[in-house]
């Protein structure tokens, strides 16, 4: 009394087949090149062991190369365990078939992506294709529109990373796109909408791919992607420590570690960071090295729009997402792209009830005619709008500057901040001194008999006045003045008291951002 | 003031155009030109030739050129011609918003020529100094 033995027979030789992909002497010559198979991929982003394949035994439905088949249609999908939690993921296989995209081949996808959507869990996509798979034609297309409707469905939902390792052209970038944070491995791997020869044949410009389409175009460029990975191995290294920030869904909240015993910690280093001049910039992500667990800080988007840094971290075992201007570029302002950037992230940190923590030593909005032209007023709304609708908890640190517009859409206190706090050397106010003065004191400039005297003074006065915390703080705009050594702990204890928070709006469908 | 006589797809329009002394250096002069047309043309009429885009610098060996990443006055030169400078390096310090603002060469090279002096105004994606 067993089960027939060839039965066994045939469920080892048909995993073995799928096992194999494209073949064995293909995944040879990947590994050859650098590259890990669709499975090692897999493998190495899961715990050991944990990973559950969905639809392991699919084959392609392509009309006219019946004879032959094409394991798994080209995609491995399935389940598996990071850090001990789990998460849902594809990985295309570009020995079968170019990795091409039939419609077996989507219909895994989407299944994988409904499943994690009813499990609640994140989703992890790596990209390794082709493209469209020409021989089922419309079907094909119609496999890319249900994966791209998934994603927006997703979205909010689950966090959605992507990762490109491989070619990823045309329509198939906008699956990445849609997600919410894309790593794309250095060697091997484009993205673009049209290449090189479409470029030049539509409009006779020469367009070399590295200008436009590889990993480090994308990182600095065109801000499309969030993270540069070297190889595989560290765009799935990176993807777990991101998701080592994250809750596996929307209705969690995300994996605080917070100890039992509260620390008041004087930490004298931060008041050296500080310049005596004003006009000296210093190097934000500094105060962030210090201000969170072990300096441990995941920069998102580190090479694009650098005047504002944004990021993961903890702060006393409390995962916060941290937004702060760095002065070292373009003077910190706020310009198109870094409200963008800014702007999308306080969006996820929102969507997925990261508390956010916000330093701000700006300047104002960036000025220029390329700005204006450019649309910073839509853009820099991006920034009002999506710190106003975020109803995580909130915490302001004004480090220095802190003007006009600029300092309201840094989520000031009128923005929806739970706790503002000011360093001593905050100066908020509606604008600089030298524009101010010339404003508010123009007849008394104009009819003193030294008018630059008269103006010096003015402004001295001007600057005694209005740049510093304490007109802020005597209006209750601001929570309290506190030293940089202090910060740590203030940020750390307000956190604490604000994770409870609740906030109820009205109901509506959603607002809406000015995009 | 300068009055001059624009034709359009056929329309004609008087524009005023106001030459400004130690006008827009060379490298932006470009864009007020083009936006005095937009002005005058009927807002869904014509649609203006695309901005000249700012090439950002993707990094890339020799012959780069340092831009500026924003408005301001050239407060220091920190490189003379001839020099090495290597990716990443402080070549020149802008005030732009009261603040001193860092620009860096976006990679290795000689300094070939230096196109701005300190106390300038310049505009943004202005070349500043060219590497070869």
């Amino acid at each position: 009394m067993a089960i027939r033995k060839e039965l066994l027979a045939e469920l080892t030789a048909r995993r073995e087949e799928a096992m194999a992909g494209g073949g064995l002497d293909k995944l040879e010559k990947r590994r050859k090149k650098g590259l890990l198979t669709a499975r090692e991929r897999l493998d190495d982003l899961y715990d050991k062991g944990s990973f559950q394949e969905l639809g392991m035994h699919v084959d392609h439905d392509t009309a006219g190369i019946d004879h032959k088949r094409l394991p798994g249609d080209g995609v491995v999908t399935g389940i598996g365990n990071v850090d001990g939690r789990p998460v849902a993921a594809f990985s295309q296989d570009f020995t079968v078939s170019g990795g091409s995209l039939g419609r077996m081949h989507s219909e895994k996808i989407c299944h994988m992506m409904e499943t994690a959507a009813s499990l609640g869990l994140p989703v992890v996509a790596i990209n390794d294709s082709g493209g469209a798979r020409i021989q089922e034609g419309v079907l094909s297309l119609s496999g890319y529109g249900q994966v791209f409707f998934r994603n927006v469905e997703l979205s909010g939902l689950v966090p959605q990373i992507a990762i490109i390792a491989g070619p990823c052209a045309g329509g198939a970038a906008y699956s990445p796109a849609l997600m919410d944070f894309l790593i794309m491995t250095r060697k091997g791997s484009q993205m673009f909408i049209c290449g090189p020869d479409v470029i030049k044949a539509a409009t006779g410009q020469e367009a070399p791919i590295e200008q436009f389409g590889t990993a480090d175009a994308h990182a600095s460029v065109s801000g499309n992607i969030h993270f540069v990975a070297n190889d595989d191995k560290h765009a799935l290294e990176i993807t777990r420590r991101l998701l080592s920030f994250l809750p596996l869904n929307n209705m969690q909240d995300p994996p605080h570690r917070i100890p039992d015993t509260i620390k008041v910690e004087v930490d004298t280093a931060m008041n050296d960071l500080v310049p005596e001049e004003n006009r000296t910039p210093f190097d934000v992500t500094k105060v962030i090295a210090r201000l969170v667990d072990g300096g441990d800080f995941l920069e998102v988007q580190r090479d694009f729009a650098k005047n504002i840094v944004v990021g993961f971290a903890r702060i006393d075992g409390m995962v916060v997402g941290i937004i702060a201007n760095q002065a070292l570029v373009k003077a910190g302002t706020l310009d198109c792209d870094s409200s963008d950037k800014g702007a999308r992230f306080i969006r996820f940190c929102n969507a997925f009830n990261i508390p956010i923590v916000t330093l701000v030593d700006i300047p104002g909005f960036m000025p220029g005619l390329a700005q204006e032209r450019g649309g910073i007023i839509r853009h820099g709304a991006k920034m009002l709008f999506s710190y106003a609708s975020a109803t995580v908890p909130k915490i302001t640190i004004i480090l220095r500057k802190a003007y006009g517009g600029a300092y309201l859409a840094m989520c000031s206190k009128d923005l929806g901040a739970d706790f503002v706090y000011a360093w001593p050397s905050a100066e908020i106010a509606v604008m600089g001194a030298e524009g101010a003065v010339r404003v508010i004191y123009k007849r008394e400039i104009d009819a003193a008999e030294d008018p630059k005297a008269m103006e010096a003074e003015l402004r001295a006065r001007y600057v005694k006045e209005f740049a510093s915390p304490y007109q802020a703080a005597e209006h209750g705009l601001i929570t309290d003045v506190i030293a940089p050594s202090e910060t740590r702990s203030k940020v750390a204890m307000a956190l604490r008291i604000a994770l409870t928070k609740r906030v109820t709006r009205p109901p509506k469908k959603h607002g809406l951002i000015p995009l | 003031m300068k009055m001059l006589k624009i034709t359009l797809q056929g329309k004609t329009y008087e524009v005023g155009v106001e030459v400004i002394d130690g006008a827009a250096p060379a490298a932006s002069a470009a864009v007020p030109v083009q936006a005095a047309s937009v002005v005058a043309a009927p807002v869904a009429a014509s649609a203006p030739p695309p901005a000249p885009a700012v090439a950002a610098p993707v990094a890339a060996a020799g012959g780069q050129s340092v831009t500026s990443p924003m408005p301001g006055l050239v407060m220091k030169i920190r490189v003379a011609v001839g020099q090495q400078v290597t990716a990443d390096q402080e070549v020149l310090v802008l005030e732009a918003m009261k603040m001193e603002s860092p620009v860096y060469a976006p990679g290795a090279g000689t300094v070939a020529s230096i196109l701005v002096k300190e106390g300038d105004a310049v505009s943004e994606g202005q070349v500043l100094i060219q590497l070869s």
